[in-house]
């Protein structure tokens, strides 16, 4: 099993934060607009 | 969060095998999309909603004053039960580090329906509406409001940069300046009694490694009262126990 760095998972985290809500607010305009 | 007295990197390695790691990875991704997407959707649902009055109806037997736009009798409960789902699914893949971010949902879902409120109330044509103000208030409120606890360094670091590693444990068993330890020992009835048993069997076996004494020179301890007090009066003569500690042992052990 290869060693896991915690600066390496931080950095993961953030950046997985950052593309999820940027994504998903992307996302809900384009459903919303889609629905109505 | 990391079980205290662990080491931290001890912990991330034990934690996270590449596999956990990846899948931990989707949950998150699919988790906080899903719920920011839930946020979206619910925001410009009640600003649609707000837009034609603040209340709308579709479907049933009966003539509907104000129909509701396309698409937003099936957006918004499915906007608050998807994103109730999707918080839990955050909560449940989170990193053992890096940002946390379930705190700020109540505060993000008030905060945009308040601010929706806001901007409903407020027309350049008709003025202030008074309903939808006193809504914004209190839903800005209670959105905001909880967000002061950011203001403490410590959380606002615990909520967008992660935890922070514990201390490490001083090596060896040295005290910690301040720290206070002790140590107690409790004899419990037939102990002596199976040491004195070991002692004898090891004697016999011959592999007694301790100096060899003649027998004169190491008396049996003495047992009962008399054996109790002169323990005690060792113990007071090694600076073990102090006057007012000895005196109050030998009252008790004569009183029994």
């Amino acid at each position: 099993m290869t060693p896991m760095n915690a600066t390496a998972v931080r950095v993961l985290s953030i950046v997985l934060h950052v593309v999820a809500v940027a994504g998903g607010v992307y996302l809900g305009v384009l459903i919303f607009h889609a629905a109505t | 969060m990391p079980p205290c007295g662990r080491p931290f990197l001890t912990y991330i390695r034990a934690m996270l095998t590449p596999l956990r790691l990846i899948r931990r990875s989707i949950g998150l991704l699919i988790g906080l999309g899903a719920l920011s997407c839930a946020l979206t959707l619910l925001y410009l649902g009640s600003s649609a909603v707000m837009s034609i009055g603040g209340s709308c109806g579709s479907g049933g037997p009966y003539v509907v004053e104000t129909p509701c736009p396309t698409g937003i009798s099936w957006i918004i409960p499915v906007s608050i039960l998807g994103g109730l789902a999707a918080l839990g699914v955050y909560a449940a893949n989170l990193l053992p580090v890096g940002p946390r971010l379930v705190v700020l949902a109540w505060p993000a879902l008030f905060l945009s329906l308040g601010w929706a409120f806001l901007d409903s109330a407020i027309d350049p044509e008709l003025g202030v509406e008074w309903g939808f103000m006193v809504c914004a208030v209190v839903f800005i409120l209670m959105g905001g409001l909880p967000l002061l606890f950011l203001a403490k360094r410590d959380a606002a670091r615990r909520v967008f940069w992660g935890v922070a590693p514990p201390e490490a444990a001083p090596p060896g068993n040295v005290p910690r300046p301040g720290e206070v330890r002790w140590i107690t020992s409790v004899e419990l009835p037939g102990d002596r009694d199976r040491d004195r048993e070991r002692e004898r069997e090891q004697e016999w076996d011959g592999h007694d490694h301790r100096p060899s004494a003649p027998a004169s020179a190491e008396p049996s301890p003495p047992s009962g009262l008399v054996g109790e007090l002169e323990r005690l009066a060792a113990l007071r003569e090694a600076g073990r126990l102090d006057e007012a500690e000895y005196s109050a042992a030998k009252k008790r052990l004569l009183n029994g």
